[in-house]
């Protein structure tokens, strides 16, 4: 009951949270347009508030669209196309769209129903959410870093035995590793990138694995001895963990920024957990089963892990947003 | 050799000593602040035990 | 002071095989399982790991005895680290594409637990000699055990050798699939525990 209470008491942030980053992407910068967004890998749809003029929809010269960092390289519009309402305006691009950026589409004055409507610049963008859900899922899921990356399989043969062990394991990984991923985001953007000391990312990122692993240590150590009984073992294997290191190397290659290393650290966590689990749970019952002698132990642990990457491999057309 | 090369190497000794410096001192301030005495009991069982695995 | 009786050669030999780090102590699996589909990626990964544990190794053992003992696992880390540094740079320089075609395994080494295990059991005890004997036994065992794995990948996968056709058919394509490396490790640990079974066997009947 008292952990309910909690929750509850923290649920108006989450509420101003989430609506914060809905907001993110909604505004368009002309009175007129009602909505854009991205469609299909090479499309984007804007929604008018009335219907527009024909000839000056279809006019590919009307408009012109770039992505916000590089202004100067303007693409390439195949086609203009009219929906029957005369509201929706659908652009088809030559090449597929850097989603991940947001584009800049400005038109000339818009033509509806013979009225001058003065012209327009359009910001579209995926929702930001969107963003941060797809590295979520991504991480998790569909790039599982056990299953599809072949990463940190030491520590989950080692671990997932026993379903508690598995549990353990993995919330004493997801908390060190969005610890690690935050001070490492923190390093590489404020100190190492400026400073061009690149090349000290592994040394760097080693050592704030080893650091947060040492202060979460300390502190659990005095804060909560049940919890630290229970979980310490596991703090020493976060080290031997080849995903502990990738987080935070894969963060400093694609140049994420906070909320989206967040998302990656805890997707990479949980991701290892749920991994851990399902795991676990097979092993459990692998233990009665009848399996020739020289597969017992690891070998039928490695065969029952690659038909999990087969159903991971599932995942792989997955897209919410 | 290059001074720019010179200058990257020896920025890069100085930003690794100022970071091991500043989470060295952290790390020293948490176990102080957090620290607990080792239970004697527990060490005694440990030494009776000990080379039983 | 030393504490191991063996002799240089045993050392390099014992590595290879009795323990070997792949498929006797089952340590580093990620690159095993991972981008074991050629040879030549076995022969790269091989090679880095070999130059890290040796001069790891070297490392350590020079400075073992000014080395606190409640901070020895950092020490390790980062030595390991630093070298990891070296050869990443060295291979992205001269060999680009099987650079990337390894991924990010390279810059892994670096949480491998063979490495850290064996600067812990072995090389801050012992001379310098013994130490470089001994990495150089773990890396060329990682090395045998990656050949071996991207060997039996590469032959029954696509019916070639280092990038030579040498069957002229494809028997298993299955096997050169990144996601059959489970299968593949799994099967081949449990292949080598046949044989040993059934070779005790005809030594005791």
């Amino acid at each position: 009951m008292n952990g309910m209470n909690g929750l509850r008491r923290y649920q108006w942030l989450m509420g101003i949270l989430l609506v914060a980053l809905f907001l993110t992407g909604c505004e368009t910068g002309h009175d007129f347009v009602k909505k854009t967004e991205f469609k299909d890998a090479d499309k984007i749809v804007v929604i008018f508030a009335g219907p527009v003029d024909n000839a000056w929809a279809t006019d590919v010269s009307n408009f012109s669209v770039y992505e916000e960092p590089d202004p100067d390289i303007r693409l390439n519009i195949k086609e203009a196309a009219l929906g029957p309402d005369k509201t929706t305006l659908t652009l088809n691009f030559e090449a597929p769209l850097n989603q991940g950026e947001a584009h800049i589409l400005s038109t000339t004055n818009i033509v509806s129903e013979g009225q001058d409507l003065g012209a327009a610049t359009l910001t579209v963008k995926k929702l930001y959410f969107g963003i941060l859900m797809t590295i979520f899922l991504g991480a998790a899921l569909i790039q599982n870093f056990v299953f599809t990356k072949y990463l940190g399989l030491c520590v989950f043969f080692g671990t997932s035995q026993k379903r508690s062990t598995a549990i353990g394991m993995g919330i004493v990984f997801t908390t060190v590793m969005v610890f690690a991923g935050m001070m490492a985001w923190a390093l590489y953007q404020f100190v190492l990138k400026p400073y061009q000391l690149t090349y000290l990312n592994i040394v760097v990122f080693i050592g704030l694995v080893s650091l947060s692993v040492q202060g979460v240590d300390t502190i659990l150590r005095k804060v909560n001895p049940a919890l630290f009984k229970a979980f310490g073992v596991y703090l020493v294997l976060v080290i031997a963990n080849c995903i502990a290191i990738a987080v935070p190397l894969m963060l400093a290659d694609n140049e994420y920024n906070a909320w989206e290393s967040l998302m990656l650290a805890l997707g990479a966590g949980l991701g290892f957990m749920l991994a851990l689990f399902l795991m676990a749970c097979v092993r459990e019952r692998l233990e009665l089963a009848k399996i020739p002698p020289s597969f017992r132990g690891l070998p039928i642990a490695f065969v029952t892990a690659g038909l999990f990457a087969l159903a991971f491999l599932g995942f792989s057309g997955l897209s919410i947003y | 050799m290059d001074p720019v090369l010179i200058k990257i190497a020896l920025g890069g000794v100085a930003t690794l000593a100022c970071i091991g410096l500043f989470f060295g001192i952290g790390l020293a301030m948490a176990a102080h602040k957090f620290h607990v005495e080792p239970d004697p009991k527990v060490e005694e069982v440990l030494h009776t035990l000990a080379g039983a695995q | 002071m030393s504490t191991t009786t063996k002799s240089n050669t045993q050392l390099l030999v014992d590595g290879i095989l009795k323990e070997n780090p792949i498929f006797k102590l089952a340590l580093s699996m990620c690159p095993a399982v991972g981008i074991s589909t050629s040879v030549m990626n076995g022969i790269l990964l091989g090679t880095a790991v070999l130059f890290v544990q040796v001069f790891s190794g070297c490392t350590i053992s020079l400075v073992r005895n000014y080395i606190h003992p409640k901070i020895r696992i950092p020490t390790y880390t980062l030595t390991i680290a630093t070298w990891v540094t070296v050869i990443d740079l060295v291979l992205a320089a001269y060999v680009p594409g099987a650079y990337k075609a390894m991924g990010m395994f390279v810059r892994l080494i670096v949480a491998f637990a063979i490495i850290t295990m064996r600067l812990e059991m072995f090389a801050s005890r012992e001379p310098l000699t013994k130490s470089f004997w001994d990495g150089l036994g773990m890396g060329l065992g990682f090395m045998v055990g990656m050949v071996t794995l991207g060997v039996v990948r590469e032959l029954l996968g696509s019916g070639e050798l280092l990038g030579y056709d040498v069957l002229g058919f494809k028997p298993l394509l299955f096997f050169v699939l990144p996601s059959a490396g489970f299968f593949v490790v799994g099967l081949m640990m449990g292949f080598f525990n046949w044989i040993e079974v059934a070779y005790n066997r005809r030594k005791e009947g």
